[in-house]
């Protein structure tokens, strides 16, 4: 069991990516059960400490070496472990043995203090990197685990009992931890390092305000993009919204040039001498029934200025004439697919000088 | 948000301060240059009429007003507080110019991090649909004015605003058209 422990925890060591997380993970088997040094708990923690630890042991192990370093502690520990596992069968038993076991289990204490200390050090550099209000409650933590496993492992006697009562809570953490694993958001991961639930609660309550925030504007969004509620998925979304500015875009752009030939056909020269009684009248014209009344509004003071125009006007407003229809067209077709400006330039010049020519 | 009714009528009042001043400041125009000054002014207005609160509408005034002769029409457009209003949205662009570098520096260096640390690896799915999403993520910044300094959050929050201005800004030019069409056919 322990050999197992401790490639694991070498290989742990190579691996840079897991060991945060490993690390963490072992800060947290050991400070759940606060008093435990018993021969029982101790006994325990080794073993889900393997089962943790296991995942991991797929990494190519440069391990080999280091192992055969700690051979010899190795060994000791193996065969002490096979003294304290069959003390898990009854309680009475383990009574008998106690004192005889004490030593062996201070002295694995000792080790595994040792290992866990190295790898809550790990693990709490990983966590600066990430979060560096965490950074001080995790080595609180880590520290008195520490110490309450120190101290508790001189009064180990108390503790048989208890071990027992502890198991549940134990596992519950487990459960926690596999959800952690399951999203990758950083807040729970933290979770596991930071016991108080304060923070916890506060930094889930973050990410699910965000994500509602989120998920509420995509809605309006997809409200608001036609087309776009059938689709899943951020990416096919994304592009439906792109498609959709962009062709936007280019009806701005190519009504902007509708509107400026128009204007030019209007009047060149009093195009915009409406008055503010106009505008104040399109305002009011606005609200209801926006494009009739607006065109009834600006017609008539407009045609009234239309009037007194001269030769060029009449002339523009015969191209127009011929090329307004033809503009639509243009307009409606090729909107959404083409980019404006180009074709738009090509059919000025015709605008321009065809029927001129025409017309002289 | 504002209602689009009331949107309309703001872009409206603007846009046609916009033209008024276009079309006394200058006798002779060729129609690009007019097509250009109503873009101008339909741009600015537009923005102006989103009261500059949005990012996309300053980062447009903040554009506009980069030019002189922009500039005058950008003046009268916003009108009294023109200056705040453009002093803000140019402090703004400056931050964002700041925020930009900074994010491309910390891009850089990433870069380089990555590629000493990981060695290529397959690639999933997730990773993929993780880069599509990045891309059009992109684009899209591309297309909404001052996209490029904003997180995804912001960004969806302007895109939804620069949608329901830019649809308000289509009506009403589509409106005005019309409006002209039948009082040339008059």
């Amino acid at each position: 069991m322990f050999r197992l422990q401790n490639k694991n925890y070498t290989s742990i060591k190579d691996s840079p990516e897991v060991e945060a997380f490993e690390g963490n993970e072992l800060n947290s088997v050991f400070s759940l059960p606060p008093q435990g040094s018993s021969p029982e708990i101790s006994g325990l923690n080794g073993f889900e400490m393997n089962y943790g630890l296991s995942r991991t042991t797929s990494y190519p192990a440069a391990a080999i070496s280091e192992v055969a370093v700690t051979a010899t502690a190795v060994t000791e520990a193996k065969q002490r472990d096979s003294s304290v596992l069959p003390e898990k069968m009854s309680f009475k038993e383990r009574k008998a043995d106690k004192s005889h076991n004490l030593k062996a289990v201070a002295e694995e204490e000792d080790c595994k203090e040792k290992r866990i200390r190295g790898c809550t050090e790990q693990g709490e550099s990983k966590i600066t990197e990430q979060n560096s209000n965490s950074d001080n409650d995790s080595k609180n933590t880590s520290n008195n685990n520490n110490n309450k496993r120190e101290t508790s492992a001189d009064t180990s006697k108390e503790n048989s009992k208890v071990s027992e009562v502890q198991k549940p809570d134990y596992i519950h953490v487990r459960a926690r931890r596999g959800q952690a694993t399951d999203s990758h958001s950083l807040a729970e991961r933290i979770s596991i390092v930071v016991d108080g639930t304060k923070f916890v609660q506060y930094i889930c309550e973050i990410v699910h305000v965000r994500r509602e925030k989120i998920s509420e504007r995509t809605k309006y969004l997809q409200d608001l993009v036609p087309g776009c509620n059938k689709i899943t998925g951020k990416a096919g979304m994304l592009d439906e919204i792109i498609n959709y500015v962009q062709s936007l875009q280019r009806q701005v752009e190519v009504e902007n040039i509708f509107l400026s030939m128009k204007l030019a056909a209007v009047n060149p020269t009093l195009d915009f001498n409406i008055d503010n009684f106009v505008v104040t009248e399109v305002f009011s014209a606005c609200t209801s029934n926006f494009p009739i009344e607006v065109s009834s509004e600006i017609a008539n003071p407009a045609y009234l200025q239309f009037n007194p125009l001269q030769q060029v006007v009449s002339c523009s407003g015969l191209e127009m004439g011929i090329n307004a229809p033809d503009m639509a067209l243009r307009r409606t077709i090729s909107a959404p697919v083409s980019s404006p400006e180009t074709f738009l330039d090509s059919s000025c010049f015709n605008t321009v000088s065809i029927p001129y020519l025409n017309n002289q | 948000m504002l209602s689009p009714s009331s949107l309309k009528q703001e872009f409206l009042k603007k846009w046609v301060m916009g033209l008024q001043v276009c079309n006394n400041s200058e006798k002779e125009m060729s129609i690009m240059e007019r097509k250009k000054a109503i873009k101008l002014s339909a741009d600015v207005a537009m923005a102006s009429a989103r009261t500059a609160s949005t990012s996309w509408s300053r980062a447009l005034i903040a554009n506009a007003s980069k030019n002189n002769e922009s500039n005058f029409i950008v003046d009268n457009i916003l009108g009294n507080d023109s200056q705040k209003i453009k002093k803000a949205s140019i402090l703004s662009l400056s931050h964002n110019k700041i925020v930009l570098r900074s994010k491309k520096i910390l891009k850089k260096s990433h870069r380089i991090r990555r590629v000493k640390k990981i060695a290529p690896q397959v690639v999933l799915a997730s990773s993929i649909a993780k880069r599509l999403v990045k891309k059009r993520t992109q684009v899209l910044k591309r297309l909404v004015p001052g996209g490029e300094s904003m997180d995804d959050f912001s960004l969806i929050e302007e895109t939804l605003d620069y949608i329901v201005s830019l649809r308000a800004q289509v009506d009403v030019m589509r409106c005005l058209a019309y409006a002209t069409e039948h009082l040339n056919s008059k």
